[in-house]
């Protein structure tokens, strides 16, 4: 006797049922996975997504810190343009200027760079700067720099070979104007650094120069943990409750990411 | 019961406590008086709890930045300012200058700010933040009298943890409203985690400010709104609804933008069942919300002769209407909306710091552009199902909710142009979050209408994990960094 189509096929394929393993898609392979569906391959897409995702952002997470923010990190002391409004010019011809000095002690290792604020809007001129080590007036570094021609203030930026051990040391930061024409540096009444003095031709002055400096570090880790608890109450001023809240938030997030997979299971919008 | 209420909703409360984890990060990151008028809010309280009245704006309004404070406010101001880790830098400049080197020791920090006068000078008070009225101030006062014997820190510190209530709170009525709207718990629980993870309003929600009371109180007056329309308007429904407009009006008067809502929803009801109790329980609510709300209006009228408060604008400036321009006046309108929706989504208002800004135009755009991709084939029906989504009434609640809040601001500004020739309009996208919820929701919705029905759950897998995944990032990426190296 003759069998028809449907006869030639499995009850389960008669029954419109695909003969695949279940898939992302909620295919079903068998009617025991449409009645009462063991979950054991979707456990494994679960947890496959959950550490995909906590991966992903580890991941993220390291590379923000090594490649965006891990580089170079400084401290930032003194003077710059946060403060233009109360600053008092120091104009190099009118004044007949030939040598600014300004000491200061270093708060901390790695002093590594410099920012002056000029202003030069006639015609490009050249400076040379030095720092020297006090007391014994020995120089560290130096070079020669050029100032381009604006008509807003500028900052002459001179990074240098941070010096290692410069926590708590005295040095003197020398402008020699060279030729320079129309060259304005700028002061300030205040005392901005500490145990710092100016001095314009060799005469000791009341205010500060108009410049900030830069200490260089790759221990981000080590200015956090420094800075984190400033200014916080009792509660958090231990570095170590916000690295226990980093964990605690990044084991959350995990956790809610897979109890949203798993829900995406159970509630099925479609 | 407690089993069961886990059960049931073991996935919001997975979320309220990631929210918890996260948002106390934030706290913790974000240097005091650093968030919006943090130090204006925090005066306010100070005053409530020290000399137990409500304050009183003396003599004209002349400058938002008057602020009386008392010895020991203004050394903890002074204490930051002085170390450049205070909002008075970012006035001055963009250019970020700290120096922790100067900071003291705890130890220094407790003994230069205990025994402190903490008396304030009602005499002369100045404070812009009197404006508003004290519930949120009050509510606030108890972590203050929690920690009364500790110093200003830990009292400021700790009234912005309590204020993660209120984010809480949003972050719940956001779900049920989701849950009621979009069917949908998967739906629902990334409409909860898209607002609990917002990076602009996790840094918002970090500081002490009456906006979050605001924010709260409209997310619960929005879903109610939402769930009488379909549901029966018991007299019970009716009281808990003055109660929360009555408590609105007191976070912000702005609150009062929503009253066309509350008194569409009682003539909508009374149209469709041609019912007479309607209008009998809206005037009932009426009288709750004049009986809760209604001294303030009294007081302020009393001190001010003003029942909105003293008045800002009427002491502005008044010589600035002839440089104003017609090319002005509409660019203003127009580029708003570029400064407006990335401090919604991305940017970090007062610290002028934008989320990752090398990706960030990316993910900006393609927020937007979908958000108004699938607004419009919604508009259009283009895909025609409209079952699993929002119906027609809900869709009008929202969307006149932002629509409310809208015509507030635009009239602020119309405001400003006329008396003072003001063309600078409200740009900062915080203004829009008393409405977060509709607006998160609408965007679910746009996406509806964008993607296929079976990839739903995938793209709300999608935006949960990325908006937790870009808080972190906003964290380590932008906001650290910002205020510590």
């Amino acid at each position: 006797m003759p069998m028809n189509n449907s006869n030639n096929k499995s009850r389960t394929s008669q029954r419109d049922f695909r003969p695949c393993r279940k898939d992302l898609f909620d295919t079903p392979s068998s009617p025991q996975q449409t009645v009462e569906y063991s979950g054991k391959v979707r456990d494994k897409l679960i947890i496959f997504s959950l550490l995909a995702s906590g991966l992903l952002l580890i991941v993220t997470v390291l590379i923000i810190f090594y490649f965006f923010i891990g580089k170079d990190q400084y401290d930032l002391q003194g003077t710059n343009l946060v403060v233009l409004r109360d600053v008092i010019p120091i104009d190099m011809n009118k004044e007949n200027i030939n040598l600014i000095e300004q000491r200061f002690v270093a708060t901390n290792d790695n002093l590594g760079s410099i920012y002056i604020v000029v202003k030069n809007e006639q015609q490009e001129n050249y400076i040379d700067l030095k720092i020297f080590s006090q007391p014994e007036n020995s120089m560290v570094t130096e070079k020669r720099v050029a100032v381009p021609v604006s008509d807003s203030y500028q900052n002459i930026y001179w990074p240098f070979n941070p010096i290692n051990n410069s926590k708590e040391k005295k040095y003197s930061v020398i402008i020699d104007p060279l030729e320079s024409k129309n060259l304005q540096f700028f002061k300030i009444n205040k005392d901005r650094y500490p145990d710092g003095q100016l001095y314009i031709n060799g005469i000791e002055q009341g205010e500060s120069l108009v410049f900030s400096f830069q200490y260089q570090s790759n221990k981000l880790y080590k200015i956090l943990l420094d800075r984190l608890p400033v200014y916080k109450p009792w509660f958090f001023k231990y570095y170590w409750s916000l690295i226990i809240l980093l964990v605690v938030h990044i084991l959350s997030i995990t956790i809610l990411v897979y109890f949203l997979i798993k829900n995406a299971d159970i509630y099925k919008i479609d | 019961m407690l089993k069961n209420l886990l059960k049931n909703n073991y996935l919001i409360i997975l979320i309220l406590l990631a929210v918890i984890v996260k948002e106390l990060i934030f706290v913790v990151v974000i240097p005091l008086w650093q968030n919006h008028d943090e130090l204006e809010h925090f005066a306010y309280t100070a005053y409530l709890a020290e000399e137990k009245k409500i304050p009183v704006y003396q003599g004209r309004f002349e400058n938002h930045m008057d602020l009386t404070v008392s010895e020991e406010i203004k050394k903890a101001d002074e204490l930051l300012e002085n170390n450049k880790i205070s909002s008075a830098v970012f006035m001055k400049s963009q250019l970020i200058h700290q120096d922790f080197s100067r900071a003291l020791s705890s130890q220094q920090v407790k003994s230069e700010l205990s025994n402190l006068n903490r008396k304030i000078n009602g005499q002369e008070y100045k404070n812009a933040a009197v404006l508003y009225s004290p519930l949120y101030y009050a509510l606030e006062a108890i972590p203050y009298f929690i920690f009364y014997k500790d110093t200003i820190i830990a009292r400021a510190f700790a009234m912005r943890i309590f204020g993660i209530i209120f984010l809480l709170i949003t972050v719940i009525f956001s779900y049920k409203m989701a849950r009621h709207i979009l069917k949908s718990k998967l739906g629902a629980a990334t409409v909860a985690v898209l607002i609990g993870f917002l990076p602009r309003f996790s840094y918002t929600s970090a500081g002490i400010n009456n906006d979050a009371l605001l924010i709260t109180l409209s997310t619960i007056f929005l879903y109610l709104i939402i769930k009488y329309l379909s549901d029966k308007i018991t007299l019970q429904n009716s009281i808990i609804l003055g109660i929360v407009f009555g408590l609105g009006l007191l976070s912000k008067t702005q609150f009062i933008i929503f009253s066309p809502l509350l008194a569409g929803l009682y003539i909508y009801k009374f149209i469709k069942e041609k019912n007479n109790k309607y209008i009998l329980q809206l005037a009932l609510v009426a009288l709750i919300i004049l009986i809760i709300s209604g001294w303030w209006f009294i007081f302020n009228y009393y001190h001010y002769h003003n029942l909105m408060g003293f008045g800002m604008e009427t002491y502005g400036e008044t010589n600035t209407a002839n440089q104003l321009t017609f090319v002005k006046a509409i660019s203003s309108i127009i580029l708003r909306y570029f400064y407006l929706l990335n401090s919604y989504f991305y940017s970090f208002g007062c610290c002028g710091e934008i989320l990752m800004a090398p990706f960030y135009q990316l993910i900006f755009c393609l927020t937007v552009g979908l958000f108004f991709l699938g607004f419009f084939l919604y508009l259009f029906k283009l895909k025609k199902d409209q079952s699993k989504t929002a119906n027609r009434d809900e869709m009008i609640v929202m969307f006149s909710s932002f629509v409310l809040l809208e015509g507030l601001l635009f009239f602020l500004f119309l405001k400003g142009l006329i008396i003072k020739g003001n063309t600078s309009f409200p740009i900062d996208g915080r203004y829009y979050y008393p409405v977060i919820s509709c607006l998160t929701i609408l965007f679910i919705i746009s996406l509806q209408k964008i993607i296929p029905d079976k990839y739903y759950k995938y793209t709300y897998l999608f935006l949960s994990t990325g908006i937790m995944i870009l808080s972190t990032v906003s964290l380590i990426y932008n906001i650290i960094p910002r205020f510590y190296l």
